[in-house]
This record gives C-alpha cells, sequence and structure tokens, in this order.
C-alpha cells in the first residue's frame, strides 16, 4: 500500500523506544522535572484566578487543565528531531542513511515516532497521577477524535522540525533557527497559555494559520471543549500540506547535497 | 596595566570569536531571530496570562515584567561568555576535554576562553529594554539607590544563575548525558522568574536551598519592595562566593572522575 | 634527568555490575568494586634533548603513562618529576613547560582561523613576541603553515589540522612533548612532513620528546630509545639498537615443518625458551635468533617435526615488536 515499507518502519519506531526507554536515569529524571514544572504551573494559574472567577471567558478549572494538557502533549510530542537530523547531517552520518532502502523523512518519521510512544508510556501515566492528587479528570466527547488531533499534531509538529534540520545544510549555527521555531510553535500553538487569552484580533489571524492546530486544536478535543469534527478535517488539511512540504523540501535540499556533494 | 596572560588570550579570543561570528551574516540574523522569538514570546505570554485585571496574588503587570526583564539581563553574560558549556557533554565524549588538563589557567576560566558569542549583547538590550518597559512611570526610575541596586545585584545574580545552569550541565561529567538534568532545572529556572510567594511553601523551599531564589526573588525584594538593599547586597554577595566555590569544587572532583574514567 | 619515574602505579576502580536481585540491592547500600592495575611499578628516566618511543600493544597502559606524566591523572602510588615539578601538584604552573598533542583532540579553537588559535595560545602561555615569530618562521618553512594559516580550523583537512596542532604544542618553546599517536589517521606525505617537523624540533631547539605510536615507522625514524610496556610493566628500555638484538639480532630462521606438526612445534619451543619470539606463517615457523638459543640446539628441537627447508629472513621492526608482544602473551598464558 503505497509503497510505504511497513516493516521497517515498526523495526525502527520500536528500536528507537527501546532506546529512550533504556536510559533509566533520564526517564526518571525527565519525568520528575515534569511533575515539578507541572505542579508550580497549577499553583502559578491558581495564584492567577484568586481573586476573580473567570479569565478570558474561562474558569480556573478549563484553564488551568488545557494548560496542563498542552504541557503534558507538549513532554512527549516534540522528541527533537531538528536537532538529531541537524547533528547527522553535520557530522555526515546522513550518508550512511541515504543507501538505506527507505526515503529519509519516513525513516526519520518511524525513529521520532518510536521516542514519541516510548516519552508517552512514561509522561502519561505521571500525568494521571498528577490529576488524580489534584482531583482534575478529563472529559473528551469523543476519544477517537481526540486520539487522531493527537497524532495529526504529532505530524504537524514532526514535519516543521524535519524542514528546520534541512537548514542544517545551509547554516553553522542552528540555535536561532530552532529556538525561533519552538517559541512560535508553543506560543502561537497554545502550549503556553489558551488561545482564548489572545486578544481577538490576534485570534481571528491565527484562525487562518495552522499554529493552532500544534496543541489548542487537540488539547480542544481532550477537555471536550470541541465536538464538532470540522477543526478536525481543517487540522488534517494542514497536515497533508506540512507533509507535502517537507517531502518537497527533503527532495530539494538532498538533491542539491548529491549534485554539490556537500 | 598589563594584563595577565589568561586575559590577553581571553581578549584576544573574543575579538577572534566576535569577527567569526559576524562573518556568517545569516547565522548572526537568524540568532538575532532566536533570541528575539523567545523572549517576545515569553513576555506575550506573561502579558495577554495576567489579561484586564493585570495583577496576579498582588503582584502587578509592571513589576513581573521587569522580573522576567531581569531574568534576560542575568542570563546574557553567560549567552556571550559561557556559550561554550552546552559543548561540555561532547568534548568529554569525543577526548577533546583533555586540553583543559593542559592549559595553565583555572578550567572554569578555560571555559570562558573557548567561545564568545555576541547574541549575550542583545539578551541584554531586550532585558533591559524589558526592565524599562516593567517599570515606565514607576517613582523608582527616579531613585538612584535603584540604579545602584541594580548595578550591584545584577552581577551577583548572574552568578548565581551560571553556577545554576553550569553545576546542571555538569552532571555529565559523572552521568554521562546531562540532558534530563538540564530539563529538569530549565523548568525550575523558568519558574523562578515568577513571585515565589505563588507558589507552596515545599516549593519556596526548594527555590531557596537550589538556589533559584537567588536569581529573580530576592534581588527583586530589594528593587521593587522595599527589602534592605545593604543586606540584600552583602547575602547575595556571600551567596555568589558559596556557590561559585562549591562548583570549583564539582569540577576538581569531575575532572578526577574524568581522567581516572578512561585507558 | 628531565622526566624522572620511580615506581610509578596505577589501579582502576571498577564496579562489578551486580547478577541477580540480592546483589542489587546491596549494590545500592554499597557497591563492590574490581581494581585493576593499568600501571605497575614502571620507572625510567629521560634526559633532556632525548626522544624516546613509548610503544605496546592496545590496552597496554601507554595513555594511562603518559596521563599521568602530563598531570592529567593522579598516580595510585610512585613518583613523577618532570622539568622539577611535580606534574599534579603544580599543574598550572607544569603545563607551561610542556607541550601535549592527543592524536585526533584537538586544542584548537573550531570555528577561528589557525593564525587566531596561534595568537591565543601564544597569551595564555606568555610567550614572548621575537620567540613567537622565530617558531611561526620554522613552522612555515618546515610544514607549510601558510598554505592553511588564515582558514579556519574546522576547514581543514586532517593532515593540516594534525600539523598545526603538533605546531601548537612547540608554540611555546616546552621543555618536553609529549605525542600520544600523532600521525593516526594520516597519509604518507603528511606522516612525512609532521615527522620531518618533530625531528627539526627536537634536534634543534633540544626539546625532548615522548613519543606513543602503533606506527612503527614513526619510532623507526624518530625516536633513539624505545620503552616498551605491555599489561601495565615496562619490559623493555633501551636503545633501538638495543631492541634488536634483545628480540633476536633482526634475523630470524624460517622453517618448513610437515603442516600437521606446526603448532606442536611452536609449543615444543615455547616451552623450551618461554621468551623466546616464535610465529607461525602457514607451514613455515619463524623463530627469532637468539644467543640463548644455538643452531645446534635449534635444530634439535626441531628435528622430530620433520624440516624440509631451512632459510635465514631479515625481520622489519614491525614483525618484531610484533613477536616480542606475542612472545609476552604467550609468557603470560604459561
Amino acid at each position: 500500500m503505497l509503497g510505504i515499507p511497513f516493516k521497517g518502519c515498526a523495526a525502527l519506531a520500536w528500536g528507537s523506544a527501546r532506546l529512550v526507554a533504556t536510559d533509566r536515569k533520564g526517564r526518571w529524571l525527565v519525568t520528575i522535572g515534569y511533575l515539578i514544572a507541572m505542579w508550580l504551573l497549577y499553583y502559578l494559574w491558581a495564584a492567577l484566578y484568586a481573586d476573580t472567577p473567570t479569565r478570558a471567558g474561562m474558569t480556573f478549572n478549563s484553564a488551568v487543565l488545557h494548560v496542563l494538557v498542552a504541557q503534558t502533549l507538549l513532554a512527549f510530542l516534540p522528541v527533537g528531531t531538528d536537532w538529531r537530523l541537524a547533528r547527522e547531517i553535520r557530522s555526515g552520518e546522513i550518508a550512511t542513511q541515504l543507501i538505506l532502502p527507505m526515503s529519509l523523512p519516513l525513516r526519520q518519521f518511524a525513529i521520532s515516532l518510536g521516542r514519541a510512544l516510548a516519552k508517552a508510556t512514561y509522561i502519561l501515566p505521571a500525568f494521571a497521577l498528577f490529576l488524580w492528587y489534584f482531583d482534575l479528570s478529563l472529559t473528551p466527547k469523543t476519544i477517537p477524535l481526540a486520539l487522531a488531533s493527537i497524532a495529526l499534531s504529532f505530524v504537524l509538529l514532526f514535519c516543521i522540525d524535519f524542514v528546520v534540520a534541512l537548514a542544517g545544510f545551509i547554516a553553522t549555527d542552528l540555535w536561532g533557527i530552532t529556538a525561533s521555531k519552538d517559541a512560535l510553535v508553543m506560543f502561537l500553538g497554545g502550549a503556553l497559555i489558551p488561545m482564548a487569552f489572545f486578544p481577538a484580533g490576534m485570534r481571528e489571524v491565527l484562525a487562518y494559520l495552522p499554529f493552532g492546530h500544534f496543541f489548542n486544536t487537540p488539547v480542544g478535543y481532550i477537555n471536550g471543549e470541541i465536538v464538532s469534527v470540522q477543526p478536525l478535517l481543517i487540522q488534517a488539511a494542514w497536515a497533508l500540506g506540512f507533509v507535502l512540504a517537507a517531502a518537497w523540501a527533503g527532495r530539494v535540499v538532498l538533491r542539491k547535497l548529491i549534485v554539490f556533494g556537500a | 596595566m598589563q594584563l595577565s596572560p589568561f586575559w590577553r588570550a581571553y581578549r584576544r579570543m573574543v575579538g577572534s570569536e566576535a569577527r567569526a561570528r559576524l562573518e556568517h551574516r545569516a547565522d548572526f540574523a537568524l540568532m538575532i531571530l532566536g533570541v528575539a522569538a523567545t523572549s517576545l514570546s515569553t513576555a506575550a505570554t506573561l502579558y495577554f496570562m495576567l489579561g484586564a485585571t493585570g495583577t496576579i496574588a498582588g503582584w502587578h503587570r509592571g513589576e513581573l515584567i521587569f522580573m522576567q526583564g531581569f531574568m534576560f539581563c542575568i542570563f546574557a553574560p553567560q549567552s556571550a561568555c559561557y556559550n561554550g558549556m552546552f559543548w561540555l557533554e561532547h568534548w568529554l565524549k569525543t577526548g577533546a576535554f583533555l586540553r583543559f588538563y593542559t592549559r595553565p589557567a583555572n578550567p572554569l576560566l578555560l571555559l570562558a576562553l573557548e567561545r564568545f558569542h555576541p547574541q549575550g549583547f542583545v539578551v541584554l538590550a531586550i532585558g533591559l529594554a524589558y526592565c524599562l518597559f516593567g517599570l515606565w512611570g514607576s517613582p523608582l526610575l527616579s531613585e538612584p539607590l535603584f540604579y545602584l541596586g541594580f548595578v550591584l545585584l545584577l552581577p551577583l545574580s548572574a552568578l548565581v544563575l551560571w553556577v545554576i545552569n553550569l553545576a546542571a550541565i555538569s552532571t555529565c561529567f559523572w552521568i554521562g548525558e546531562s540532558d534530563p538534568v538540564f530539563s529538569m532545572s530549565g523548568k525550575l529556572t523558568d519558574m523562578s522568574r515568577y513571585p515565589l510567594d505563588l507558589f507552596p511553601k515545599l516549593a519556596t523551599m526548594i527555590f531557596m536551598a537550589l538556589p533559584l531564589a537567588g536569581t529573580v526573588w530576592w534581588p527583586c525584594q530589594a528593587l521593587l519592595r522595599g527589602a534592605s538593599l545593604p543586606l540584600t547586597v552583602l547575602g547575595m554577595a556571600a551567596l555568589a562566593v558559596i556557590c561559585v566555590g562549591l562548583l570549583n569544587g564539582m569540577w576538581q572532583r569531575g575532572m578526577r572522575r574524568y581522567a581516572g574514567a578512561g585507558g | 634527568m628531565l622526566i624522572q619515574v620511580e615506581n610509578l602505579s596505577r589501579v582502576y576502580r571498577t564496579p562489578i555490575a551486580p547478577k541477580n536481585w540480592g546483589e542489587r540491592l546491596k549494590h545500592l547500600l554499597r557497591a563492590n568494586y574490581e581494581d585493576k592495575l593499568s600501571v605497575s611499578a614502571v620507572n625510567f628516566n629521560i634526559a633532556a634533548g632525548e626522544c624516546v618511543g613509548l610503544v605496546g600493544p592496545n590496552g597496554a597502559g601507554k595513555s594511562t603513562t603518559i596521563k599521568m606524566l602530563t598531570g592529567i591523572l593522579e598516580p595510585s602510588s610512585g613518583r613523577v618529576l618532570v622539568a622539577g615539578y611535580h606534574p599534579q601538584r603544580d599543574r598550572v604552573k607544569y603545563v607551561k613547560k610542556i607541550g601535549v598533542v592527543f592524536g585526533q583532540r584537538s586544542q584548537l579553537w573550531w570555528d577561528l582561523p589557525v593564525k587566531d588559535s596561534f595568537e591565543i595560545l601564544q597569551a595564555l602561555f606568555d610567550v614572548p613576541q621575537a620567540a613567537f615569530k622565530a617558531r611561526l618562521d620554522l613552522f612555515r618553512r618546515e610544514a607549510n603553515l601558510d598554505e592553511f594559516y588564515q582558514r579556519p580550523v574546522r576547514t581543514l583537512s586532517l593532515g593540516q589540522r594534525m600539523l598545526c596542532e603538533i605546531a601548537a604544542a612547540f608554540l611555546h618553546s616546552p621543555d618536553v612533548v609529549f605525542l600520544d599517536e600523532p600521525t593516526i589517521g594520516l597519509d604518507l606525505d603528511m606522516k612525512a612532513r609532521m615527522r620531518g617537523l618533530i625531528r627539526k624540533l627536537n634536534q634543534e631547539s633540544g626539546t625532548t620528546v615522548l613519543i606513543t605510536s602503533h606506527d612503527v615507522g614513526d619510532i623507526e625514524r624518530l625516536t633513539q630509545r624505545l620503552l616498551l610496556i605491555d599489561k601495565g610493566t615496562l619490559r623493555f628500555d633501551g636503545s633501538l639498537a638495543d631492541f634488536r638484538s634483545h628480540a633476536g639480532d633482526g634475523r630470524w630462521w624460517a622453517a618448513r615443518l610437515q603442516p600437521d606438526l606446526v603448532a606442536a612445534a611452536e609449543i615444543q619451543l615455547r616451552a623450551h625458551h618461554s621468551a623466546l619470539p616464535v610465529r607461525q606463517r602457514g607451514e613455515w615457523l619463524e623463530i627469532a635468533r637468539h644467543d640463548t638459543l644455538p643452531f645446534a640446539e635449534l635444530m634439535q628441537l626441531l628435528a622430530p617435526y620433520s624440516v624440509s627447508e631451512l632459510k635465514p629472513v631479515e625481520q622489519e621492526f614491525e614483525e618484531l615488536l610484533h613477536g616480542f608482544y606475542l612472545a609476552n602473551q604467550a609468557e603470560a598464558v604459561c
């Protein structure tokens, strides 16, 4: 089907997931760091709502759940594809990937997917523990739509990371471009504060852009703020656009790489 | 006055690095874009979060923006002078770190000799702009003592933040990969830009022990909330000295361990 | 003596991995360690101006020795004194007197031109301008430094970079230079240039050089004296000529035996003379010529193995060294 080597992809994803899983010390540290950050965020938002029951039309519960769910997605969906691929490009390791019988973006996608799933296996239980401790609960109206939206969010994040990593062929220092990308995706994507807190004009402009689909849309489905299928379809359309753009950028850059022998 | 050999070497390295960085104009532009995007999104998050009321538990928008700006200002020195610290793990893995043993100076100074990045000036400018924006119209801006306190506390806080970040990275002497530690301490550092009295007692105690309270909270108590400036300066000076001493000890142990780890 | 090494030893402690849950729990409270002697009671002295090769198989303890001599690693016991300094205790003063190159580990600034890296090192090591200029002129003549002097280090080929590393190690006119695998990965031309540069600096400036290398060409062409270390112990200390006679006289006997008896013959010879370098090469058994094993006795020993042909063979230095390592391995097995 579509010529995608599913067996190979599954093997790669499983391999990279196991790599993440073997780093036991790192896994504990990341989970503890995540829980501490969530704990502090909870109190920060509680303080914000201490003297007012609603802000930007949201109650404390809906706002804090939005931020906590978004932070959780942020903890396992982005898996550093940009840095990893950029390092492979800089070190020349990429050459060994190009001679494999699998396209570069697909191979990277499988590796990233494995990492994200492995991270989810220890972040999600920590999240469940957190919700239980603070007596919070998620109320998705349709679980399949929520899951589909999370998957599409992963695709969007992967594509933007992949394109940014290709800049490794051009720029000598990648910090600037990755930091700009992270700031844009997190801030405009609704990972730091709910988009309802943005001024009306800004929200109107953002409605025509893909950023909201990185975090705001999946969080909306998970929290039951969104019921309709329409935002998911728009998210899927953006994801398709991003995939085509990433594939095109990959082809152009690799062709240059082969021609110039960089 | 004749500079000591290390500082002469440092001056040469700074000149040369600044030239090399500015030669790659695209890189430099991207770097400024990165600094601007990161700082703008952080400030805008805070601005929008506070909404129409503009306060959080008795802290005003201006004060909170000043605190964010103060954090940028104290991050600027390490962004410029200790940019090389993010390479520590790589140097340890490749063995390039051995040069730290064969150069005639303290290894923590030698780390500064590795790299200089002019982006620190951009971070400082943005930080100062935020501080000014936060306090615009406040009577504090017309008090000479405020400026004196700012100038005295800024380098001390910068030292404390540098020690915390470098100590987190230096755990790679022991555990190989310091990324998870750095990401954990980064999350705590992020939150220490907010007034610590928003958080539960346990969190405040953690912030004081680490001692992240020495980055923004204690200095801002003196600068914004009338805590005794001389006492704060003295306390911060003592804290900075202790922190640097501990970091130096950590490096000496780390370097002994590293040298003894291979064949 | 410029370098004095007395009873130098280094022990590595490695934690023993727990095998079951009981041991794992115990490990949490108190880890068990295994001590491994990496360098064992090594003694040698090196006079000023000597160029000495430190050789031995992988894992022999060469790098550990160099690390202790350069002050990177503290000896577990014994004493090192170089140019009157205690390398670890007097680190900052001491490193001004030495130059160090660890193969493929750079000490230059990656993004800066070679020129700028050298000028930073000049300031750091406090090299007077006249001396700096004289050294640079020498590097220009001997290593064609001008070809790449203005280029950032990251754009240099491995060979060019290694030439710069060597130059950087000699930049502050140190009393002694330690070179750990300086020619690893280099092509023939670059190796020749590198050796020329090191020889020149050793002979003209009188800099003492201690070099470790697996490339016997480096040792043969550069050094007058050999320190052979194996399993942490100093096995040989003497001139190259001495070594040739010690490991046989550089000429070996090759005996063609009945093919199925070669292995048995080797065992018999080793049992008779444990330190004798012997090795198999197809149906030939090669034996180092040695005063302690006269020809008649050798023939007597080989007689039961159907010798069909016997000829003297010239041995390269590399083969002598290989034979020496093999003999040590056999000794350890015995």
